[in-house]
C-alpha cells in the first residue's frame, strides 16, 4: 500500500464555501468540487464544476485549503479504524 | 508542492520516513473558530493582537452589534471590508451593504468546515478479501475488495497487476428510483465519483509483481433505516480550525 487516500466534496452555497455538502446543499450549490487527497497531503484528483455560471478563480486556493482540512480528518479516522491491523505487512 | 507551504499550510517533505507519529492531542487542539477579520489582515480574533479598528469600523461594528442584539438575539457580527469568503473564513462572509456580514449556520447545524459524522466498520462482510461499511451522515457505502489471480489481457506482458472498481447505487437510495445495479456508463455525479475512484485506487495501491488483480465493488445507499452499530467518532463536533489557525500548521497536525 502506497498511501491512504481520502476524498471530500465541497461547494459554494449561497456565497459560502461549505465542506461535505449534504443533499439539500448539493442541489443548490453554485460550485461543486471534489478533491481526492493522499494521507501526505498530495493531490490525486481535483474536480470542480460550475453549476450556475462560471466562478471566480480566487475561490480555488480557498477550496483547496478547505479540502485539506476535510481530507486530513478522514485520513485520521481511517487510521483509527485500521489501527488493529497496523502496521500493514507490506 | 514539495515540502513547501500552500496557502499558509505547510506541506510535508516528499519521500517521507514512513508512517508519521501521531501527534499528542495537545498539539492539535485548535483555538475556537474566530470569524473576526479586519482590513484583510487575516483571522486573528478580536482580542489582543488583532489589528486596531479604525473609527469607522468601530462605529459600524457598534451599530451592527446593536442591530443583532435587538432584532436577531445575539451572535457574531464581523466587519468585512474585502470580499468575504475569498479572503477569510471559509463559508463566512457573503458581503453585505455596509460591510457587515452575519455568520450563518448550515441547515444541518454543522460549521462550514465540519464533516458529517463518520463511522468506519472494517471487515463488515464475511467473504470479501477486504471490506468496510462506511457511514457518512445518512449515506452508507459498502466497500468490498476481491483479489483475483488474473489480469486483463493488456497487462499480461507487463508482469504487474491491475486494479479496477465497480460502483453502483441501490435502487431506492435517492429521491427517485435508481435503475440498474452497476450502470456501464454512470451519469452525472456517479460518473464523477467513478473516475475519481479509479485514480484513487492507483494512488493507493502498489501493484504486486505476481500479477494479482484486486477488484472493488462499492454499493451506496442513502438514508440508512438501520442505525449504525458503532457510535460516531468523537472529535468531529469539536472546535473547528479557522483559516488563521491553519497557518503554520503541518498537514498532519490537521489530522484529528
Amino acid at each position: 500500500m502506497n498511501e491512504r487516500v481520502s476524498a471530500v466534496s465541497l461547494g459554494l452555497v449561497e456565497g459560502r464555501l461549505l465542506l461535505d455538502l449534504d443533499y439539500e446543499e448539493d442541489s443548490q450549490a453554485a460550485v461543486d468540487a471534489n478533491f481526492v487527497i493522499t494521507g501526505k497531503g498530495d493531490l490525486v484528483e481535483v474536480q470542480a464544476s460550475a453549476e450556475a455560471g462560471p466562478f471566480d478563480p480566487a475561490l480555488v486556493p480557498e477550496m483547496l485549503s478547505l479540502a485539506l482540512v476535510g481530507a486530513a480528518r478522514v485520513a485520521r479516522l481511517q487510521e483509527e479504524a485500521l489501527a488493529p491491523w497496523l502496521p500493514l505487512p507490506w | 508542492m514539495p515540502g513547501g507551504a500552500y496557502n499558509g499550510i505547510l506541506l510535508p517533505e516528499r519521500g517521507g520516513q514512513g508512517r508519521r507519529p501521531l501527534p499528542p492531542p495537545s498539539e492539535y487542539s485548535f483555538s475556537i473558530y474566530q470569524k473576526s477579520s479586519v482590513n484583510g489582515r487575516g483571522c486573528r480574533g478580536s482580542g489582543s493582537g488583532a489589528a486596531a479598528l479604525s473609527p469607522k469600523d468601530e462605529a459600524i461594528l457598534k451599530v451592527a452589534k446593536e442591530i443583532v442584539v435587538k432584532f436577531i438575539g445575539g451572535g457574531p457580527v464581523v466587519p468585512h471590508r474585502l470580499s468575504g469568503h475569498l479572503r477569510h473564513g471559509h463559508g463566512y462572509g457573503a458581503p453585505r451593504p455596509g460591510g457587515i456580514s452575519l455568520a450563518m449556520r448550515r441547515r444541518s447545524g454543522r460549521e462550514p468546515h465540519e464533516l458529517r459524522p463518520i463511522v468506519i466498520q472494517p471487515n463488515y462482510l464475511e467473504f470479501a478479501d477486504g471490506s468496510a461499511l462506511v457511514t457518512w451522515g445518512r449515506t452508507q457505502v459498502l466497500c468490498a475488495a476481491s483479489v483475483l489471480d488474473q489480469v486483463p489481457a493488456f497487462r499480461l506482458e507487463s508482469g504487474g497487476g491491475w486494479g479496477d472498481r465497480e460502483y453502483g447505487m441501490l435502487p431506492r437510495s435517492t429521491h427517485t428510483r435508481q435503475t440498474g445495479r452497476a450502470p456501464a456508463v454512470a451519469s452525472g455525479a456517479a460518473a464523477r465519483r467513478f473516475s475519481a475512484d479509479r485514480r484513487s485506487l492507483r494512488a493507493w495501491w502498489t501493484w504486486p509483481l505476481w500479477g494479482s488483480a484486486p477488484s472493488f465493488w462499492t454499493a451506496m445507499s442513502s438514508r440508512p433505516t438501520v442505525a449504525p452499530a458503532a457510535p460516531p467518532s468523537p472529535g468531529l463536533r469539536g472546535p473547528v480550525p479557522g483559516p488563521g489557525a491553519l497557518r503554520g500548521k503541518r498537514y498532519w497536525q490537521l489530522c484529528r
